[in-house]
Parts: C-alpha cells; structure tokens; sequence
C-alpha cells in the first residue's frame, strides 16, 4: 500500500514536471484522471449535481459509504455550505486554492463539487488507517518493563510518547521533508526543561535538509549527523516509547519520523549507546553490574582478535608459559600466518550474520546453525584456522551482540578491521596507534554540538553517575550537565529522602 | 590538503614498514626454555639448548642442541646452523651453570640476558651439580618441558619458604650490592630425578661453596624470614620429634655499638602451630612451655652454626653487612669484610606455639 502510494506519488511527480503545476480544479481532474485508481462520478439530485473525486486506494471506503455518501443523497442541499453542514464529519474543509487541493487529494480527501467549472470544493478526510498493531519491541526486547514498541504511524507513536508524559510543557513541532515524499516530521521536547539552542539546532537542521525522499528516521540521522564521515552514530535510535519518554523528561530533544518504528533521541553520549533502558528496571547494584559487563565485552570484541595477531606475530613473550601449549598445538598445522586466519573467520562471521539477517527467520536460524557448527568444526579440523582462535572470533562476535543499541553493533564490527591491520603491521604498537587515531575520532565527535565523550571528556563528575556505574535513583536528583538544561532538577532530593513511614 | 595529508600517511605506511621488528609468527620460531653451559677447556664452553617441541597431539617433547664456542653469540651461531627455525630467547625459563662453568665465573655469561629486553626478569638461574649437558641430554621426563619443570621445582620451593625468591633480576641486584653476596639454588641427581640440592654460594660471580639441603630452612629463614613456612625440630627433654607449621617469622637484627666494634644480634619471633608430634599425644598443652624452650635452643644453636661457617668463608648472603651499612654511619666495604669474619653475632628465638591440637 505504501509502496504504490510512493510509486504513485512519482508517477504524479513526473506528469508534474513535464505540464507544470495545475491551475485550476479541471486541470487537476484531468491530470489525476491518467491514473487508474481515481475515481470520479456524479450523483444527480433534483438540486444539482455532485461531483465526488478522490484515490481509491487512499481512502477509507467505509468512511464514504457509511458516513458520506447517504448524507448526500437523502438530503437537500443547495450549495457547498450545505452539504458542509450535513456531512456529519469534523473539519471539513472548504478552499478553492488548486495547491492544496492536490495536496489534499494526494493525502486521503475526498472531493465534492457542485460546478466543474469552479474550483470551490469540499474536502473530507478519509484516509484509510492500514497500520500495524502497537506489538512488543523486537530489537530493545526486555524482559522487564512495558512491552510497547512505535509502529509505523506517526499519531500513534506521538500517542505512544504523550500518554506517558502528561504535561502541557510537551511540545510537537511538525514540519514536513523531502521534495518527493514530504514525510511528516515531528519534533519532540519538554518546554522548560529541553535547552534552546538545542531544540533550535535540531529544527534548523532539519528544516535544512535537502533531499527527496525520507523513508525512515535513519535518514535523518544520517541527515543531520555533526559528523556524517564518523562511522558511530550520533544519535540514538530507539523503538521504545518509554525510552524516549524518559529521554525528554531528561531534557533530551526526539524526532519521529511517519512511516518509521523508530524515534531518534539526542544529544547524546557514546556511553549512553552502551546502556540499555532495561537498566533502570534493576535494581542499581545489578544494573551496574551489567553495565560493566557490557563495556568489558565492547572492549573485548574490539580487541581481542587484534591483540591475538599482534602476540602471535610479534610478541610470543607475552603469552602465558601455561599457554603456550595449548596455542603452539593449534596453531601447528595451519598453513596461514595468525592474520589471514584471522581475517578468515572474522569474515567467515560477518558473513554469517549477514546472510542470516537477510533471510526470513526460520531459515536463518539454520543458517546459523550450519554456519556455527558445520562451517567452524569443519575449518578446524581442515586446519584452516586453529580452534583457539575460533573461540576468540566466535566470542568476540558475541560480544558484539550485547550492545543493546543496534547501529553501536555494527560499528563495533566495523572497526575491528582496522585493528587486525593495525596488528599485522606493527603489533602491539599498531593497535596503539589505531586506538589514538580511535580516540582522536571520538574526542572530535559531536552529537547536536554537545561533546560525544562527555563526561569523560571532558570530565563531568557529576554525570557519571549514570554511566558505566548506574547510581541508584536518589543520586539521580539532577539533570545531565551535557544538555544544559532550562531546569536543572529532576526532583528535590531533601523531600525524597524523608521518610514518613510514621505518622507524627 | 586531504590530499597531502592522505599521501603522507601512505609514504609513512610505506616507508616505515621497514623499521619494524621482524615478525616472529609463535608457530615458526624454536622457544628455548633452558640454556646450560659447561666448562670444557682453557676459554671455551658448552652450550647446550633445551627446544620443546608441540606436537599436534598435544605431547610435549625435548629437543637439545648443542655447540662449544668462545663467547654466547658464537656457540649461537653454532647452534643456529642445526635448526630448521630460529632460535629465540623470548620463552627463556632457566639458565643452568655447570658447577666447574659456576666457578669460573657467570656475569659475562649473564649479563647477556640482563641486557636482552626480550628475557623476562623473572627468569631463573642455577647452579647443577654435575655436567649440564649430560642431565640436559640424558633427562627424561615424559610430556613435559624441560625448562618449564626445573622453574617449576624452584618456584615451588620458593612457595613452600624452603629457598628464598630468587630470579635473574634478584641475583643482579645482590650483585651489586655492597655487603652482601649472591647466591643460587643448587640442582643435583638422585635415583634419576633431579632435586633441590642446596645453595650455592658466589662471591663477586664466583661460585665459591655451597650449603646443604639440610640448611635450606633456616637459611630461607635468616635470610626472607617465613609466613608459613615449617620445621622438624628434635626435643632431646622428651625425646620426641616435633614438627612445626604455618610459622610466621621475621629476622630483625639489632645493630648496638659503633662501625669499629659492632654489636650484632638477630632477634626471631617464631609463631606457629604444632602440626606433629612423634612422643605421647597426651597432655600436650602442659608440654608446650617446655618445647617453646627446647626449640628455642636447638633453633639458636643451627642459626648460630650456620652464620659462623658462612663468616668463615667470608660469605654475606643473608647481607648482615648491606644492614649494618644502613645502620653505621662511616660504614666502609673493605674495613668491614676484614672485620666481618671475627664479628661474633647472636641469635636469639622466641618460639610461641598458639596451637596444639585442634582437630580439623
């Protein structure tokens, strides 16, 4: 449905080129008319005739039938004003600028004419609403908490967010992107709360954007990125309302996209891609815990395949006497020095989850399988790759995985590659000068033009205590430094912490 | 500029690639555990090579070379015409000295692997009693590296506090230091395995004597004292024989008098509990008194005997003379080695036995 009113909507946008603009109604008629799904027919009364137009694959045909239609004919109406009047359906609309005529025609109204010779005509939403069921999220599942993930309506999503956050300060900025798709485009923040350069960094940016057509919220990171040649996103995408909730009420600015399940959140912080919302349901010790383990096994999967080549290659010195054993057996047979054979099943890997994020679920469970079974015994036991190493690559790979944010995922992936080369080169040194060019990059990196790094740099003591610790929540009286809030408190820290368990 | 900057790093990339370290891919090197060297005639020595060998299956076994030259790099060079990969020192565990080669003198042979960065600190040195190169040919253990197993046994007893830690690093550090000579476990052959001898003594990186096993306990502790060590002491009022565990020790030496007339005394406290006792089990806690003083004395006169002998020969490898240096303020090295022998040092213990029988 969609894809056939994007398609539509081209066909509509070349047809455009080519005569102009339509400058009356009847010009319009006959433009839309070369399309198979407009209708149009007249309905003739003892009053007049009416004219009824509109695209039959955008609206609700239960709508015109129920609601329109018997209206219509059974009672009189002498002119448009009437019929307005009649119909019962709010806000309909009564204009006679051809402009947004087609605008509305291409967005799910009807039309009513009396004369088609003027361009004064009714316009009536009924857009059909083909939406997907709010269901459980898929990519931030947790196993405490709501179960509520956006779908791909913009007013159920905006929904979604404001039945969590009742307050007046929560305001909505629509504007609409793309020369050809003219997606609708709101932006989210708390007035008072959310900082003012901020929101206005984000609004211009957006408003900036020059492109034809945004078909998902990762567009517009993409779009409006500090630094669109850093491979780490800079804003957070998130399918979870109540995330996005608590973003906002944090002092944090959303945006959603219609058309898109996801809501991106910002500024942000590197370390915030590494905290998954479920950590705020556990209790602070556990949380942190987690935390910890999380970053452990970021670091891991960054280091660990590179750190491995540069000690075979270079630095046997370092390895372990109880160790060496157990590497010089499986490295022994294998015809490979350590860096093709890493490179091997790095790939070997990649592929793996490529091919089974491209496939319908159930073959991709076995392709996963097959791959990490089959393919790895099978390269071992050829004496391709040694089975330390494919402990290695297969637990790095894992480690990957427990990014709770899935583009962080895929960019950790990414920049292993440079490492391995790194540690080819110069061994352990290489590794260091890739990290310095690593953390180079990082300390550059802007997310809406607040610092990437913060707070570790520059160093924010009092942010961390929602970092890689997650402090419990009466340490949490205070907003983020990094977003400048309007207002800096989140709630009063001497009335917390009274406790009225007996009645004086 | 992109442009400039881009090109600079690929002729960096390019250009430097050559002032790297040459790779040593782990599996295409031969990792020397154990160097020993013998004495053979007038200058030359004996180097002999222990390489274990990974097999697929996951055995280990020995392999030895062997060559006679002048100066290390030469009995190297020897060496490396009989090897199919490089040979390297990265893995090095143990350097082992021939007794006659420990005599001549190990600094030069030494000081080799103090400057090789590659060398870990914590390698050790040995003296065998014996020709090394026949025990390194001719031992056989079954799935084990050979290196690895002799550091092994030395670590071991390092951990029991029956030898005090000794490693290269160690061994350098004693011997530069003034008033106190190094030392370096002994390994000897018994019944075809090989076992903690003893110590053997150097003076200015010269093997001059060595004690015996008998003496490694109270060496160990006169010289690092004890956290948990143990002894077997004789209690001649009983006649019984009395074993001592988890004692925690600490040699303090008073220092009284002035640099020309030194008054020395070693001070013990001993804690520990009794582990076994050979006489009636019975009423031990009345007995207790009675050992403290018995230990006290049997302990006191080997402490005493072991420090004499050792003045004798003009050895300080408990470093009574590094102490005194720290306590006398014109300390000197000559006028103390002259001195040092004729010093009459007291030892005395304070045995206190906390437990006697509690039952686990």
């Amino acid at each position: 449905m969609k894809k056939f009113f994007q398609k539509w909507m081209n066909s509509s946008q070349q047809t455009e080129n080519k005569k102009n603009e339509p400058e009356t109604l009847s010009d319009l008629i006959d433009m839309a008319s070369s399309s198979k799904d407009f209708v149009r027919y007249k309905i003739k009364k003892e009053t007049g005739t009416i004219y009824i137009s509109y695209i039959k694959t955008l609206i609700d045909m239960d709508t015109l039938h129920r609601d329109i239609l018997p209206y219509i004919q059974h009672e009189k109406q002498m002119n448009l004003e009437d019929l307005k009047g009649s119909i019962p359906i709010d806000n309909i609309l009564l204009s006679e600028k051809v402009p947004e005529i087609k605008e509305k025609l291409l967005s799910g109204y009807i039309i009513l004419q009396f004369d088609t010779d003027i361009d004064e005509c009714l316009l009536i939403k009924a857009l059909s609403a083909s939406n997907r069921e709010v269901a459980a999220p898929e990519i931030e599942f947790s196993v405490l908490g709501p179960k509520e993930a956006f779908v791909e309506s913009l007013d159920k999503n905006l929904h979604l967010v404001r039945k969590r956050l009742p307050t007046m300060n929560l305001t909505v900025e629509e504007m609409r992107i793309g020369t050809t798709s003219k997606t609708l485009i709101s932006v989210l923040y708390v007035k008072g709360t959310a900082n003012e350069e901020n929101i206005n960094t984000v609004i211009q940016r957006i408003r900036e954007i020059e492109f034809d057509q945004i078909m998902d919220s990762s567009f517009i990171t993409q779009l409006i990125a500090d630094n669109q040649n850093s491979p780490f996103p800079q804003l957070i995408d998130s399918e979870r309302p109540d995330r996005v909730s608590a973003a906002l009420s944090e002092g944090k600015i959303a945006i959603l996209v219609e058309g898109s399940p996801h809501a991106l959140i910002g500024p942000t912080t590197l370390i915030e891609f590494f905290s998954s919302f479920e950590d705020y349901f556990l209790n602070w010790h556990v949380a942190t815990t987690f935390r910890v383990i999380r970053m452990f096994s970021v670091m891991f999967s960054v280091f660990a395949t590179p750190i491995y080549v540069a000690v075979l290659t270079y630095h046997y010195e370092l390895i372990p006497k109880d160790l060496l054993g157990i590497l010089v057996t499986s490295r022994s047979n294998i015809p490979f020095p350590p860096i093709l054979e890493a490179v091997i099943l790095e790939l070997a890997i990649e592929l793996l989850r490529e091919a089974g994020a491209r496939l319908p679920t159930k073959v991709g469970q076995t392709i996963g399988i097959v791959g990490g079974i089959v393919i790895g015994t099978a390269s071992v036991e050829a004496g391709l790759t040694s089975n330390v190493l494919l402990i290695i690559v297969a637990l790095a790979a894992l480690a990957s995985f427990t990014t709770p944010v899935y583009k962080m995922g895929n960019t950790i992936r990414l920049i292993r590659f440079p490492f391995l080369l790194f540690a080819q080169l110069w061994g352990l040194l290489g590794i260091m000068v890739c990290f310095c060019f690593l953390l180079v990059h990082l300390l550059r990196v802007e997310s809406l033009g607040r610092p990437y790094l913060e707070p570790l740099y520059p160093p924010r003591l009092q942010d961390l205590k929602d970092t890689i610790v997650r402090l419990p929540f009466s340490a949490q009286s205070l907003r983020p430094i990094n977003l400048q809030t309007e207002n800096t408190k989140r709630f009063n820290k001497q009335k917390a912490k009274q406790k009225r368990d007996i009645d004086e | 500029m992109m442009i400039r900057i881009i090109s600079l790093i690929l002729a960096c990339i390019l250009l430097m690639a050559g002032c790297t370290t040459k790779q040593e891919i782990l599996d295409d090197i031969n990792l020397i555990t154990l160097i020993g060297y013998d004495h053979t005639d007038d200058r030359k020595s004996q180097g002999t090579v222990a390489v274990p060998q990974y097999k697929p299956d996951g055995t280990v076994q020995n392999e030895y070379y062997s060559a006679i030259g002048e100066i290390g790099q030469d009995i190297g060079q020897q060496l490396a015409l009989q090897t199919q990969r490089p040979l390297v020192n990265g893995k090095l565990e143990i350097v082992l000295f021939g007794i006659e080669f420990a005599e001549k003198g190990v600094i030069e042979t030494n000081d080799i692997f103090r400057r090789d960065p590659s060398v870990s600190a914590n390698m050790k040195l040995a003296v065998y009693d014996g020709n090394v190169h026949d025990f390194i040919v001719n031992h056989r253990i079954p799935n084990q590296d050979l290196g690895m197993a002799l550091t092994k046994l030395i670590e071991q007893n390092s951990k029991q506090e029956t030898f005090p830690r000794t490693n290269i690093h160690l061994f350098f550090r004693t011997y530069f230091t003034k008033g106190k000579d190094p030392f370096l476990p002994l390994l000897g052959m018994k019944d075809g395995k090989v076992y903690l001898k003893g110590v053997s003594l150097f003076k200015e990186g010269k093997m001059v004597s060595a004690l015996p096993a008998s003496d490694l306990t109270m060496f160990t502790l006169l010289h690092s004292g004890f956290d948990s060590g143990s002894f077997v002491l004789p209690v001649k009022e009983l006649n019984a024989e009395v074993s001592l565990g988890h004692i925690d020790a600490e040699p303090k030496v008073e220092m009284r008098g002035n640099v020309n007339s030194p008054q020395i005394t070693y001070t013990i406290k001993l804690k520990g509990l009794i582990n076994e006792y050979s006489g009636d089990i019975k009423g031990i806690e009345k007995k207790v008194k009675l050992i403290e003083k018995s230990v006290n004395s049997v302990l006191e006169k080997r402490a005493e005997s072991l420090i004499n002998s050792l003045q004798q020969q003009g050895l300080d490898p408990l470093g009574i003379g590094k102490r005194a240096n720290a306590h006398y303020r014109d300390w000197d090295v000559k006028e103390w080695n002259e001195q040092y022998p004729e010093l009459d040092i007291k030892v005395k213990f304070q045995t206190n036995i906390t437990e006697s029988g509690v039952i686990r």
